[in-house]
């Protein structure tokens, strides 16, 4: 998902820029709010920092035979909200566009969008809407970790849409081109994030879940419900 | 089901899930990143479109991105390793083993 650097027009790199400058705002104060007096917390915030730091350097094939990374965006999101993975898609990608050169600092504020807001947003809004309607919370934890993924790459794609729209076909003929290259390979990419993270999630359920309570979940022995 | 035993499917399905690519593309030098190919189609739509900024990292030689790559993947795997094992430990202190009481 990472937009090379220089290949987004400025305008477009200033605008999102300025978005995802506001989200990493938002995220440290969240996760200020979230340790401030629970220490222990910390651990759990280092797991999903890390779990990120790992699962986006896997670099995985496709069956499209192109590769892709995960994203890693969707345990954070469901442990700490939304907000809290701005930051830590931001390191991880400063990490990226300086020393590897995926990605860029130019557009970076795009970057950080898809993978830090966008698609932590879509993964912690259907893992409420699962546990809502009742789904067991390995089904749910799965759904949100794939829709993360699934949701950055969209949003990629959207992103580049908007800014090289088709000379035939406009905005709509040029998110299909995006979409073919980004999303469908994305697909068994995000199913493999998907179990990886339910995988990660149930061994926090059994070994955190003071952590967890102190998190606001309602646990039921090692059990977490909503 | 067992706990260890729901694990093992679980890491033999992402495995497989990795596999299988290779397994059924033939021609290995297909797999290039996205990244790439997405820069070819902005090339495609916009060919008058030039970079307004270049990648202050000069690293371009495969091997060196890969082993940065790796160096990002371990920093981050050898956290997740002492989160399990430190978490055990405590698990293990809190509810230790009947039995395993010290012996005078």
């Amino acid at each position: 998902m990472h937009i090379m650097e220089g290949f987004l027009p400025a305008a477009h790199a200033a605008c999102w820029g300025g978005v995802s400058a506001l989200c990493v705002g938002a995220g440290l104060r969240s996760i200020s709010r979230a340790v401030k007096g629970k220490p222990e917390l910390k651990m759990l915030l280092g797991v999903s920092a890390a779990f990120t730091f790992l699962l986006s350097a896997l670099k995985l094939p496709s069956l499209t035979g192109s590769c892709s990374h995960p994203t890693g965006t969707g345990l954070g999101a469901i442990l700490f909200g939304p907000l809290a993975m701005a930051p830590i898609a931001a390191i991880v990608l400063l990490f990226q566009a300086l020393l590897i050169a995926h990605g860029g600092l130019t557009t970076l504020g795009a970057n950080v969008f898809s993978m830090g807001v966008a698609g932590p947003l879509i993964g912690y809004g259907a893992y409420r809407l699962a546990r809502t309607i009742g789904l067991p919370t390995g089904l749910s934890v799965f759904m949100a970790a794939l829709l993360a993924d699934m949701a950055t790459y969209v949003t990629t794609s959207l992103q580049l849409a908007l800014a090289f729209p088709d000379p035939a076909g406009g905005f709509a003929a040029s998110l299909v081109k995006f979409l073919g290259i980004f999303a469908v390979t994305q697909i068994p990419l995000a199913i493999g994030e998907g179990i990886l993270t339910v995988l990660m999630y149930s061994y926090i359920q059994k070994h955190s879940g003071n952590e967890l309570s102190a998190l606001g979940f309602i646990m039921t022995g090692r059990e977490e419900r909503v | 089901m067992k706990e260890r035993h729901r694990n093992v499917i679980v890491v033999a399905s992402f495995t497989a899930l990795a596999a299988f690519p290779l397994l059924i593309v033939k021609q290995a030098e297909l797999f290039r990143g996205t990244d790439d190919q997405a820069v070819k189609a902005i090339q495609t739509l916009a060919p008058s479109y030039v970079p307004w900024f270049q990648s202050i990292c000069s690293t371009s030689d495969p091997v060196a991105i890969t082993l940065l790559f790796t160096i990002q993947g371990a920093i981050g795997a050898a956290f997740i390793a002492y989160y399990l094992i430190s978490s055990r430990r405590q698990a293990s202190k809190k509810d230790p083993q009947p039995g395993a009481g010290r012996a005078y």
